[in-house]
């Protein structure tokens, strides 16, 4: 029997809908967080981080607190048995949520969960340049914040769990902040656009991204990971679904009432999960740094992106097909990953023996 | 020297509940004899007597505003002079740290002289001892060390300092004695019969389970009771309802998608024809860490696969009668998803309004029945159904869980070739009208 891989094609069905009438949000200080989930940094020192717990995005408005005593970040070995000392508990209890690089600071934000019961408890901790790891103290941050809709539902007694979803990945680019998510109830992938600053409370656009194959559309499939990245002049984000195609499809499509179909430009191989992707330029080309449950670190140059045609048949073989990649072999058991400066990323790597470890690494 | 303290401040967090909590280990390690040779040697600085000095584990509250009241470590028996020389110096934190330093004994024993002290705040108490309150709560259980340096106390001759023995204590408050009583309650599907490309599985657990990846501590064995390979969707943290009461096992839809390289490689993990059993293994931490109180399972026959999209014109009405709360009742041909069916199926009146009611699933998820708030009214009312309502299969109303190609592909933009919307909005749903008189 061939090792074929049928995920060729992917479509997005898109609609949207407006929930509320515009209201005007008010910055406030001191946020509370349910949980700490994926980070994404906006302009001027603004962090969104994502509160699972409580179904909202959080813009955290960090000032002075978007910079440690020294620019950069430094290699932190053990990572998460520093982290567990400094929140005094042991390094079970604790588990990294998100990486992002400040990029004015240079500095890496983490998100972080404090404990595994009921009372886990969010912290953000910035890492400097020193190797210094602070708590990002949130009762004198300004924010503001975004609600994220309840499920959808036709009995209006059923119980309205907004925690049916979860945000798994945040980008901002040109005032909008996109947001990618999975469902505990249902296997397909939302995603969302906001405009920020927040000027209401609106859900923006809900997007159901479509995965389709030679001969099949699989409409149930989440993205997991996704960066904008611009092809030839238009703003494009490029999705990484579960098993694991790369779709690319343009921003201006997610438009209210629109129905795009997006274009599977890699297939990178099945019985995998993205984790964190990246965009980067080396010696004046772009890449695209891909890091995977299964599959290790991908390099994938962009420069086919825009001419690659959408992948319309099986994948035979070796169950990969479309624009080339190279496996980064050295880079094994990265969990986070975020570029840091235009020849270094920042990445959390975990050894066999269980330890978490911070690297300042140069791109490949 | 063992001492207790009772928390009485109802603070959330590991320490919410109103509890005792008393000190397991709280005493000085150096003996008093290195104290009197210390003072001994001071003979042209200030003698610094440390024989009074002891360091306790207080579970609030405390004497200051500062102290978050999540348990402190007190140091009593300073020398006045010193106490009030550390009330007159500003000390840094770095200072406060090399002074009394606090940290965790991690789990693997290691007292790791390289680990950072634990963040808090210190405080110089008007009774005259000197506090430590961490900025997270002591975990119970947690076995904390602490060192007392008083060669780092302030205002020293610097003949007397590093000449001068530290304190060392080892703290913790003892993990409450809970005897295990959380159990799985409840699973969907509640039925013993399911499709070969089974979607998923909802377990319900009486209390709150702890945020871990649960497919650790789930098996699904074959009837031979051999451990089925990889069966399902490999990440699991994400998929906990808000209280972390309801957990979701997706199958993995790479072995259910025909075509997909996991399907053609290991086929997929149910077989028609055969009986499996879901094992959920009873390790499982709840919010707590506490295991669960019995293990569960489930067992499973399998029929052949299910591809056929839900048809909501196969559902049977039994209507109420006008001015009673009597039941409505939809009966469906096969096993509906127990999430969806109870979130995504409701009422309307005919002018659109939604009837309020408690919905309960029944006969194996193949019926829906609402009792109204209030009794019905006679009138014209509609069933109405999110297409994203599925059967056990991920099948939905009017589209199959794979659905077959609509065309060459290709990467234009338009419309998907006529198939149906399903965005998840309310906007894309069914509605089945019905009278009651």
């Amino acid at each position: 029997m061939s090792h074929r891989t049928w995920c060729s094609l992917c479509t997005i069905g898109l609609s949207v809908f407006l929930l509320t009438p515009a209201q005007t949000l008010l910055a406030a200080e001191g946020p509370t967080l349910a949980a700490g989930g994926p980070l994404a940094f906006g302009p001027d020192n603004v962090l969104f981080i994502a509160d699972n717990g409580a179904a909202k995005i959080v813009a955290l408005e960090l000032g002075a607190q978007g910079a440690g005593a020294t620019r950069g970040t430094l290699d932190v070995p053990g990572i998460d048995r520093q982290i567990a000392a400094l929140l005094g508990t042991d390094q079970s209890q604790i588990r990294i949520n998100d990486l992002a690089i400040n990029p004015a600071s240079q500095n890496a934000f983490l998100s972080v969960s404090r404990g595994l019961g009921a009372n886990a408890t969010p912290v953000l901790l910035r890492v400097d340049g020193a190797g210094t790891i602070d708590v990002v103290s949130l009762s004198a941050v300004t924010y503001t914040e975004l609600a994220l809709p309840n499920a959808p539902a036709a009995n209006p007694s059923a119980r309205r769990d907004p925690r049916s979803s979860s945000v798994t990945d945040m980008s901002f680019v040109n005032d909008q902040l996109f947001i990618a998510g999975l469902s505990s109830e249902e296997f397909s992938s939302k995603l969302r656009s906001v405009d920020y600053p927040f000027a209401s409370i609106n859900s923006g656009a809900s997007v159901e991204i479509w995965h389709a194959a030679h001969g099949r559309f699989e409409t149930h499939s989440p993205v997991y990971t996704f960066v904008p990245y611009e092809i030839d002049g238009e703003q494009n984000l490029i999705a990484g679904y579960l098993c694991t195609p790369l779709v690319k499809f343009p921003v201006t499509t997610l438009q209210p009432g629109a129905k795009v179909m997006g274009t599977t430009i890699a297939e990178l191989g099945s019985g995998n999960r993205p984790i964190d992707m990246v965009v980067y330029k080396k010696d004046g080309a772009d890449y695209l740094l891909m890091s995977n449950t299964s599959h290790g670190v991908m390099k994938i140059p962009t420069a086919d992106f825009d001419t690659q045609p959408g992948l319309t048949e099986p994948v035979g073989g070796g169950d990969t097909a479309g624009v080339t990649f190279e496996t980064i072999r050295h880079l094994t058991g990265v969990e986070q990953l975020d570029v840091l400066d235009d020849k270094r990323m920042v990445v959390i790597t975990r050894n066999d023996s269980g330890q978490a470890d911070l690297e300042a690494l140069a791109l490949p | 020297m063992v001492d207790g303290a009772t928390r009485d401040d109802g603070m959330q967090g590991t320490w919410g509940r109103r509890q005792q909590a008393r000190a397991i280990s709280c005493f000085r390690l150096a003996p008093r004899v290195g104290v009197l040779s210390l003072i001994a040697g001071c003979a042209n600085g200030p003698v610094v007597d440390m024989s009074a000095v002891s360091i306790t584990l207080a579970a609030g509250p405390s004497h200051t505003d500062a102290d978050t009241g999540h348990g402190s470590i007190s140091v009593t028996g300073l020398p006045e002079t010193q106490v009030d020389t550390l009330r007159s110096t500003g000390l840094t934190e770095q200072q406060w740290a090399d002074l009394l330093r606090v940290t965790v004994v991690m789990e693997d024993g290691a007292v790791d002289a390289d680990l950072p002290p634990i963040l808090g705040s210190h405080t110089v108490g008007d009774d005259g001892s000197v506090r430590f309150t961490p900025m997270f709560p002591f975990d119970a259980g947690r076995s904390y060390a602490v060192r007392l340096d008083p060669n780092q106390l302030p205002g020293l001759d610097a003949a007397a300092t590093d000449t001068m023995v530290a304190i060392d204590a080892v703290v913790g408050f003892p993990k409450p004695d809970i005897q295990p009583t959380t159990v799985v309650e409840r699973i969907f599907p509640s039925g013993d019969r399911i499709p070969e490309n089974q979607l998923k599985v909802y377990l319900h657990f009486s209390a709150p389970m702890s945020h871990v990846d649960g497919l650790a501590y789930i098996t699904l064995r074959d009837g031979r009771g051999r451990a089925v390979e990889a069966p399902f969707l490999p990440f699991g943290s994400d998929f906990w309802d808000k209280d972390h009461l309801r957990y979701t096992v997706f199958f993995d839809p790479g072995r259910i998608k025909q075509g997909l390289t996991l399907n053609e490689r290991l086929g997929r993990s149910l077989q028609a024809g055969q009986t499996y059993t879901l094992v959920v293994d009873p390790t499982w931490p709840d919010a707590d860490g506490n295991p669960l109180q019995a293990p569960f399972e489930k067992r499973f026959s399998v029929g052949p696969a299910d591809t056929a999209p839900l048809d909501h014109t196969t559902w049977r009405l039994r209507l109420p009668a006008a001015g009673s709360t009597q039941r409505l009742v939809v009966s469906f041909p096969e096993p509906l998803d127990h999430a969806l069916m109870r979130r995504a199926i409701g009422v309307q009146t005919g002018d659109g309004e939604p009837v309020p009611g408690e919905v309960e699933t029944g006969s194996w998820e193949t019926r829906w029945m609402m009792t109204p708030a209030k009794p019905w009214a006679a009138g014209a009312y509609a069933l109405v159904a999110s297409t994203i309502v599925e059967d056990l299969a991920g099948n939905q109303i009017g589209m199959p869980f794979e659905i077959l190609t609509l065309g060459p592909p290709s990467d234009h933009t338009g419309d998907p070739a006529g198939t149906p919307a399903n965005d998840g909005a309310m906007g894309d749903r069914v509605s089945i009208p019905f009278d009651i008189r």
